[in-house]
């Protein structure tokens, strides 16, 4: 069992329509509890296991069993920092089986995560199609669908996790940064992609005027959806709307990004269900079709990306997908791209022209009424800044507003088509949904 | 501008050199340091309590917003002097006149703003007990649930 996924990765442009459009759907999705970190100690609040549950309540959205799933796709980048910690001189033991090891703790592999199933009566016994090779959810979901419409499989299950253990995160601490890491992230690597946006945001707060401060009503609302998401680490532990008064005092981490421009790590997981239309048809959920897909990898020209590259890559991006959707800016509905700094969401809000939003007016419309009850319901998943760094929310909003399940989230204006995606500008994937076959 | 608070003699009356019993100025990091942090660190409820009693200036400094800091103290039932944001530990130095300050954290942003802020850092992981974190009833400084192990 092997992976491949022939019109994977879509990188090009004029590739027109995509060739699986409507042909493939999302028919269940399913998540974990959400904590900071995990304790170190509570074994059924792991990575791991948060994920396994994860998988299990994405089979029982979809009204199918474990046996059904005959493909499954996970990613096994590690998405914080190891357990054990060996490179800060303070190593931590790991456990009795399962958890003998990194896995299921801080990354979780494929066989894990199989084993895992299995271990949890929940036995993925008819898998035929195994992918492990995507770095994160954004390319993942296209592959995934890639997969479905190619015939690799017929009922997919896609999984990924974002994971915090005890710690400082992500640090990459050590004596040396080696290799291109001394040119582009000798001073770790958040700082550095800090320092990336950082560069571009002033690039942009020069060329179109307006400051770190106007994006202050965008993260207030994205605080505020967050805490319409049930499930979202703000509404589940730290229940309070951020103000404005707590936006403009924030703490600057690599100005102008402040510490509530970035997302707060967290643990957690998710899954989704992929299959044909045609097996769509008699299922439990209403389909959400999917209409397009792609995908970006940008290197870039100098040890940091420009504006120039930034909005050269997301009118790319945007025109791509739209492409291959037979779609057009006014035919978005919900749009939820990522936010995990707050200084580069305009790109992708600018490039999309979602709502009919230009280069260099975000600022201008996130002035506006940009709630979830209001006439621009701009990312209504409230996103990592709303949620915590899960990288999922705007895929489960997503869904959710297709479906018209969003609750207290749910907009009111038209919901059946929606664009999402993740990570950042350069590198990426996205992907389209409507709860039509076709525009 | 606002005015420096003086710091004034402990109610017990031991005073010391000056005239007075030297006044101890303590800041709270909350995150991986109080019991009531995500996640939770060693230092209880009982002992930033026994601090307060003791004549100790207490209050906290924290990247949790404001608001959410004084919502804690009010859940603790506990009235603290100040409550700033992490990078504005120095606008606690120039309120309060004391004769230390101490700021306790986890992380070495706590380290940084502490030094930065001329404060004594405290690193709650490997700090030995302060005299008020011990139980008067046996004299033994007891953590919170989750012990020291951050």
């Amino acid at each position: 069992m092997t992976s491949s996924a022939g019109g994977f990765p879509r990188y090009a442009e004029g590739m027109g329509l995509w060739e699986h459009r409507g042909k493939v759907a999302v028919v269940g999705y399913g998540y974990s509890a959400i904590d900071r970190r995990w304790d170190g100690v509570s074994m059924d609040r792991t990575l791991g296991a948060f994920q396994i549950a994860a998988m299990q309540n994405a089979i029982e959205d979809a009204g199918l069993t474990a046996a059904d799933i005959d493909g499954f796709m996970c990613s096994e980048a590690m998405a914080g920092d190891t357990w054990a910690q060996e490179d800060r001189g303070d190593p931590r033991p790991y456990f009795d089986p399962p958890y003998d090891s990194e896995d299921g703790l801080s990354l979780t592999s494929a066989d894990w995560l199989i084993a895992g199933m299995a271990r949890e009566g929940t036995p993925l016994s008819n898998l035929q199609w195994i992918d492990r090779n995507e770095l994160a959810i954004g390319q993942e979901t296209g592959k995934a669908a890639q997969a479905v419409g190619d015939g690799m499989a017929n009922v997919l299950l896609m999984t990924y996790n974002m994971g915090n253990v005890p710690g400082r995160y992500k640090l990459e601490e050590g004596a040396y940064s080696e290799g291109a890491r001394k040119w582009s992230a000798p001073w770790g690597w958040m700082t550095s992609a800090m320092m990336q946006h950082a560069f571009v945001f002033m690039q942009y707060c020069t060329k179109y005027g307006g400051s770190h401060d106007d994006l202050a009503p965008f993260v207030l609302n994205q605080r505020r959806n967050g805490l319409l998401t049930p499930w979202g680490y703000y509404a589940q532990h730290e229940p309070y709307q951020i103000t404005l008064e707590d936006y403009l005092t924030q703490r600057y981490i690599c100005w102008p990004n402040g510490l509530l421009d970035s997302d707060r790590p967290v643990n957690h997981a998710f899954a989704m269900i992929f299959t044909t239309a045609e097996r769509a048809k008699d299922m439990k959920q209403k389909p959400i079709y999917v209409l397009s897909h792609v995908q970006a990898s940008h290197p870039t020209k100098t040890t940091m990306a420009t504006l120039e590259d930034h909005e050269a890559w997301t009118d790319s991006l945007a025109r791509r997908l739209y492409e291959g959707a037979g779609a057009r800016p006014e035919d978005l509905d919900i749009f939820n791209p990522y936010d995990g700094f707050a200084t580069f969401t305009q790109s992708y809000l600018e490039g999309f022209q979602w709502h009919g939003v230009k280069r260099g007016e975000a600022f201008d419309f996130y002035a506006g009424d940009i709630r979830v009850e209001g006439p621009h319901p701009f990312n209504s998943s409230g996103g990592n800044l709303g949620c915590g760094r899960t990288r999922t929310a705007m895929y489960t909003d997503s869904i959710e507003q297709l479906r018209g399940t969003a609750g207290d989230r749910q907009v009111t204006v038209r919901a059946e088509t929606a664009a999402m995606g993740q990570v950042t500008p350069g590198g990426n994937g996205h992907i389209f949904l409507s709860v039509h076959p076709q525009i | 501008m606002e005015q420096r608070i003086p710091a004034t003699s402990s109610e017990d009356g031991s005073e010391g050199a000056a005239g007075r019993r030297p006044i101890g100025l303590i800041s709270f990091d909350i995150d991986g340091t109080l019991t009531t942090g995500h996640g939770p660190g060693p230092i209880t409820r009982d002992m930033v309590e026994r601090a307060k009693e003791w004549g100790y200036i207490i209050g906290s400094c924290s990247d949790r917003p404001v608001g959410d800091q004084k919502n804690m103290w009010e859940t603790w039932g506990i009235e603290v002097s100040f409550t700033v944001l992490k990078h504005m530990l120095d606008t606690v130095k120039s309120r309060f006149e004391a004769d230390s300050y101490v700021h306790i954290g986890d992380t070495d942003v706590d380290y940084h703003f502490a030094r930065v802020s001329g404060f004594d850092f405290l690193q709650v992981q490997t700090m030995d007990p302060e005299p008020w974190m011990l139980s008067p009833e046996d004299g033994q400084c007891h953590w919170g649930p989750e012990g020291r192990t951050r």
